[in-house]
């Protein structure tokens, strides 16, 4: 079966004053129906872009230079305005990060459940009304039948972003794209937007896209992974077989670095030495190559391909691929120290 | 709302009064005053002069006159001109017609700032803007009377469109000869708003919300009215009612320049002849109207934006 949705050799670049910022660069993936699929990777790393850029919202000075972007077949890129703004919200409904700053605060929060609604679906303000009332029960949020028409803010954050949640699900969407959905809000109520977004992915099974700077909070919920460093790719596998199996030197980096709870005390967390690379000026080969461990000479000047690896969890059956050259394992001695990053 | 609008007429009458008494204060202490425009003529006897004074109640201690004055001013009486047999508020009154069609028509061409602004900042960078941005700060940079006198020689002397002097009759001539006193009496107004719009949409269109509301699919049009325009446009309501009296107070120029028969030539006219009577009621009439707008002002400013709270 096709998947939902089906990114190939996506560029998404900036052009400024010194020069082309390759945000995204060269990104394939693909998305089933009603699978979530987790994003991971620091800031910069192109997560944001790429979601953007699959909603064609990416703005000035970013541009899509190349790639194509097939949803249910259709490439997103080559749609006129008009048929893209129908795919929006319909088909694809996105959910930013910060819930403070995401919803106009002038407008009730009825009435901003209610535009897709009348825009996309031809209901009359009433009957949007009476929909949004029902969104807002769906998401939890008490009186809900006066609540819509409050203001953004007489809701807290955590509500706000329920809020955000209802009028991505308005449509009944087959993708949601969520944009660190919790990176703004404390962690009690980042673990009830999450459980929240599960439960209803469960009940309407439509698939996520979930960005996320944090690996915990793909853990739980993510089928499978994408790990994103520098505008590329650089692995991508099933949730359990990547946190049972990392094989990309970033990853690991980033599984070093994060504390687990589940197992014995292994003493200091190892952050990753250095700082990413300059998107303005990336290294001819390998992106993380500065910041290996494990580097082998040719890194320096050979760019590796996605390739794929065997898969140890779920039984091997499941794919695994990694842009390394190496061939290291979680526990693996280092093969050098890490260059300095001026 | 109701307690708040109460609140504020209270203050506002507090302020006006408060306003008027450093007026008149202001206006008895500064050197002149009545004494020396009538000492100046010599055919008045220090008799004479003693007379007009006292029939002016100007031989009375200050603060006996300043009593006297607040208690006539509740009911809009200045008393006698001093330089002219009538009451100072009725010469005042007959020039307000001739104002207020001047500052409603140069008020009408400022707030083309709005959809200007609004231009300038959906085309940011581009041509347009650019122009835009030229014309605003260098009409920022020169006085309203320079280019009026400007204007004026250029078209009345050099290119001859447009006659010089005091109108005459009918419509067409009454329309040219308002226009250009308002165009130029608008300049002030016209910048402010033009650069003020630009500045908050182009804030409003960078938000977040704004970019929520494209990925929900709405149509461009619905995007920028209800979500950038709707936003924008809210300090505008403020600036409207703050450059109300600006019109009055610019006018004092223009009028004179362009011999406009109103307030605001009266109020030069009795400034340089020491008419205080005059004087002080326009200023009054000055004082309620920037009291008015900027009372209009934070009633409008809570009726369109939700946030603003009452209490």
């Amino acid at each position: 079966m096709a998947p939902l949705l089906e990114v190939r050799n996506l560029k998404t670049q900036f052009k400024s004053k010194d020069g082309v910022v390759k945000a995204v660069d060269d990104v394939s993936f693909h998305i089933d129906k009603g699978e979530t699929l987790g994003v991971v990777g620091e800031s910069g790393s192109g997560k944001s872009v790429t979601a953007m850029s699959i909603l064609r919202l990416v703005q000035n000075p970013g541009k899509v230079v190349g790639g194509e972007i097939l949803f249910e077949g259709r490439d997103l890129l080559k749609l006129e305005d008009r048929d893209m703004r129908k795919v929006r919200g319909k088909e694809i409904a996105m959910i930013f990060q910060d819930p403070m700053t995401s919803l106009n605060p002038v407008l009730t929060v009825g009435r901003q459940l209610s535009e897709p609604l009348i825009t996309h679906l031809g209901l009359t303000k009433t009957q949007a009304l009476k929909e949004s009332v029902d969104l807002l029960k769906m998401v939890g949020i008490p009186n809900a039948a006066e609540r819509v028409r409050s203001y953004p803010h007489h809701f807290s954050g955590g509500m706000r972003q329920r809020v955000m949640i209802a009028m991505s699900l308005a449509c009944r969407p087959k993708l949601i794209i969520a944009d660190e959905p919790t990176t703004a809000l404390d962690v009690t109520i980042q673990a009830q937007i999450l459980e929240l977004l599960e439960k209803l992915q469960a009940e309407t099974g439509t698939a996520v896209m979930l960005i996320t700077h944090a690996l915990g909070v793909v853990a739980g919920m993510a089928d499978r992974i994408n790990v994103m460093y520098a505008g590329h790719i650089v692995e991508t596998a099933t949730a359990d077989e990547l946190f049972a199996n990392p094989r990309h030197p970033y990853t690991m980096g980033l599984l070093k670095s994060i504390p687990r709870l589940d197992e014995a005390r292994r003493g200091r967390l190892e952050p990753i030495k250095g700082s990413p690379p300059d998107l303005l000026d990336l290294p001819k080969g390998c992106p993380f190559v500065s910041r290996c461990e494990y580097a082998l000479p040719q890194a320096e000047t050979i760019r590796p391909e996605l390739r794929q690896v065997p898969a140890e969890a779920d039984g091997g059956r499941s794919e695994h691929w990694i842009a390394c050259h190496s061939e290291v394992k979680m526990g693996d001695p280092p093969v050098h120290e890490a260059q300095e990053v001026a | 709302m109701r307690r708040f609008v109460i609140r504020r007429v209270l203050q506002s009458l507090l302020l006006v009064w408060a306003v008027m008494s450093l007026t008149f204060l202001l206006v008895n202490i500064a050197p002149g005053g009545p004494d020396v425009v009538l000492a100046q003529n010599p055919k008045l006897t220090r008799e004479q002069i003693a007379a007009i004074r006292e029939s002016y109640g100007l031989n009375k201690p200050l603060y006996e006159q300043y009593v006297v004055w607040m208690g006539r001013i509740v009911t809009f009486d200045f008393g006698r001109s001093y330089t002219n047999p009538r009451q100072a508020s009725q010469l005042v009154l007959e020039r307000i017609p001739a104002t207020a069609q001047l500052g409603l028509f140069s008020y009408l061409i400022g707030m083309l700032g709005i959809p200007i602004g609004i231009y300038a900042a959906r085309h940011r960078g581009k041509l347009g803007d650019n122009v835009v941005r030229v014309i605003t700060v260098v009409g920022s940079c020169m006085p309203v009377w320079w280019i009026s006198l400007m204007v004026i020689i250029i078209l009345a002397n050099t290119i001859k469109w447009f006659p010089q002097g005091e109108g005459v009759g009918g419509v067409g001539p009454w329309f040219v000869n308002l226009v250009i006193p308002a165009a130029l009496l608008s300049t002030g107004v016209l910048i402010s708003f033009t650069r003020f719009v630009r500045a908050e949409t182009l804030e409003v269109l960078s938000q977040d919300y704004v970019r929520t509301a494209q990925a929900k699919g709405l149509p461009a049009k619905e995007v920028n009215r209800w979500h950038v325009f709707r936003n924008s446009l809210i300090p505008v309501v403020t600036l409207l009612g703050y450059l109300l009296p600006a019109l009055v107070s610019g006018a004092i120029i223009t009028e004179q320049i362009f011999q406009w028969p109103g307030m605001g030539r009266l109020f030069y006219q009795s400034a340089t002849s020491r008419d205080m009577p005059v004087l002080l009621c326009i200023l009054y009439i000055g004082t309620i109207l920037t009291v008015i707008g900027t009372l209009l002002a934070d009633i409008g400013y809570g009726l369109v934006d939700p946030r603003v709270r009452y209490d």
